[in-house]
């Protein structure tokens, strides 16, 4: 797939923009919700990416399957989803109530709801021909055992410090904090999921 | 899904098929063209039912388009 510097541009700007508003920037800043105007701007590169990606003629030297460029997006969206998880840990440990989060759960949502409307364009793309065949699903089975091992190790690890730690070294474990942790076990077993995916791709070297 | 012990002859049975690209076999069998060249690639092994539809394509009993290598 053969992408000119300035298209490759008009991708990277915006996007490291809204992953920057997203990350860094606090959840208010300058009167407006940095996380929802990220996400949105995230979406918009998302769906700009796509829209590049059907100037290119069906018979080019594309090497990437439907189903890789939706494992690519789901990647994406996997890492943003971690990274966002992982910078506002500091504010999620010291929640007393759900109402010291809402900033956080808004973006977080909003990521989460602008992958699934990407998924489904790309998925519903016109004369796109076939989408998916028993390669990918082969490839699907793999990153769906290795993301449910994942799941599992996570799980049992969680419950096995819950179970067998002091209660005083427990202090951190309130049911905000637990919850949000099951959430990015969650995103951390999808995100396995994906790369092992995507080293499948790369591995079969199509 | 490295190197498989199935190969085949897909590559030199598409030029004899009227030069048949990629893109016209993987319509013919209903699969991507990128599974086309992982299977020219020999990185991929197809499924019985694959290996038939591809055969079918080219108008070839199986053996004459996939045969066991002894690596």
């Amino acid at each position: 797939m053969k992408v000119r510097s300035p298209a490759l541009f008009w991708l990277i700007a915006p996007a490291s923009m809204a992953l920057w508003l997203i990350l860094v920037t606090p959840t208010h800043w300058l009167g407006f919700e940095t996380g929802a105007a990220g996400t949105g701007l995230l979406v918009l590169t998302a769906w700009l990416g796509l829209w590049f990606s059907t100037r290119i003629p069906a018979d080019s030297d594309s090497t990437v399957s439907p189903a890789e460029v939706r494992n690519g997006v789901a990647l994406f969206f996997s890492v943003a989803i971690a990274a966002f998880l992982v910078v506002k840990s500091a504010t999620i440990l010291q929640a007393q109530s759900i109402v010291d989060l809402q900033g956080i759960g808004r973006t977080f949502a909003m990521l989460v709801i602008g992958w699934a409307i990407f998924s489904s364009i790309l998925r519903q793309r016109a004369n796109a021909g076939v989408q998916e065949d028993e390669r990918d699903r082969a490839v699907q089975v793999v990153s769906d055992q290795w993301s449910h091992s994942t799941t599992c190790v996570l799980v049992i690890g969680i419950a096995v410090t819950l179970g067998l730690s002091p209660a005083t070294h427990l202090d951190w474990a309130r049911p905000i904090v637990l919850a949000h942790l099951l959430i990015f076990v969650l995103v951390i077993a999808n995100l396995v999921g994906c790369l092992v995916g995507a080293w499948q791709y790369r591995r079969a070297g199509a | 899904m490295s190197a498989t012990p199935v190969g085949n002859h897909i590559r030199r049975l598409r030029f004899e098929t009227g030069e048949m690209t990629q893109s016209d076999l993987a319509a013919k069998a209903g699969i991507t063209r990128q599974t086309v060249i992982a299977l020219e690639a020999g990185k991929y092994a197809p499924s019985l039912e694959l290996a038939f539809r591809i055969s079918h394509a080219f108008g070839r009993p199986l053996g004459e388009v996939f045969f066991w290598t002894d690596n």
